[in-house]
């Protein structure tokens, strides 16, 4: 009974809102290295590539987007590191 | 034929001449080796985002092309032996492409999958009408 009590007395501190791929509900298939606009937004300031869990993206755009980061870092539009 | 998408970063202190040569020389190369350009993007001079050698800055240019697998490597090696190309990058298109409209295909499977279910209801409600009507 208490178990029960204290899990429904949990605060919550934010409303969960239902993510979803970005990629999928607009139809991008082939993820484009060049589109910098695109990728920087799962992209920290540092540098990193968001997570999954962060962004909500499906795991098949997640590995594209990935690899697109990753050309796009070697053509120097995406920084590796901060300055 | 494959098709492949090169870019490449040349240097910021060539001059304009120098540019507009070096890129007439890629499209004879890749026309003359019996390759077939579909695209090119022109971004010109762009910041880096980080420094390459010495240089802050770098004038973007991207083909798009058609042909065999030696033209790619030619021009890899040509990038790699002038100091005028800070930066080159090649991609093979097709299987990327294929990859694409495989996916494609899965998602119209599903979503037509999804537009047939409404109209099984649809039939039954009418059947339902029907049905009452004779009764």
């Amino acid at each position: 009974m208490s178990k029960k009590e204290t899990q429904t007395q949990v605060r919550r501190f934010f409303t969960p809102r239902k993510k979803f791929c970005k990629f999928c509900a607009e139809d991008i298939y082939y993820i484009d290295y060049k589109n910098v606009a695109l990728l920087e937004e799962f992209v920290l300031d540092k540098g990193k590539i968001l997570s999954r869990r962060m962004t909500g993206t499906c795991a098949y755009h997640q590995r594209r987007l990935a690899s697109a980061i990753k050309k796009a870092r070697i053509m120097a539009l995406l920084p590796f590191l901060p300055e | 034929m494959r098709k492949y998408e090169t870019g490449f970063i040349l240097s910021p202190e060539l001059s304009e001449e120098e540019i507009r040569d070096f890129l007439s020389g890629v499209r004879k190369f890749i026309e003359d080796s019996k390759g077939l350009i579909i695209q090119e993007e022109h971004w010109g001079r762009r910041a880096l985002a980080y420094k390459i050698g010495k240089f802050l800055e770098g004038n973007y240019y991207f083909f798009l092309y058609e042909g065999d697998p030696f033209i790619p490597k030619e021009l890899e090696r040509r990038f790699r032996q002038s100091e005028k190309v800070i930066r080159y990058l090649t991609i093979r298109m097709d299987e990327h492409l294929k990859k694409v409209e495989k996916m494609k295909k899965l998602k119209e499977k599903k979503s037509t999958k999804k537009e047939k279910e409404p109209e099984k209801s649809e039939i039954s409600f009418e059947k339902l009408e029907e049905e009452e009507k004779n009764e």
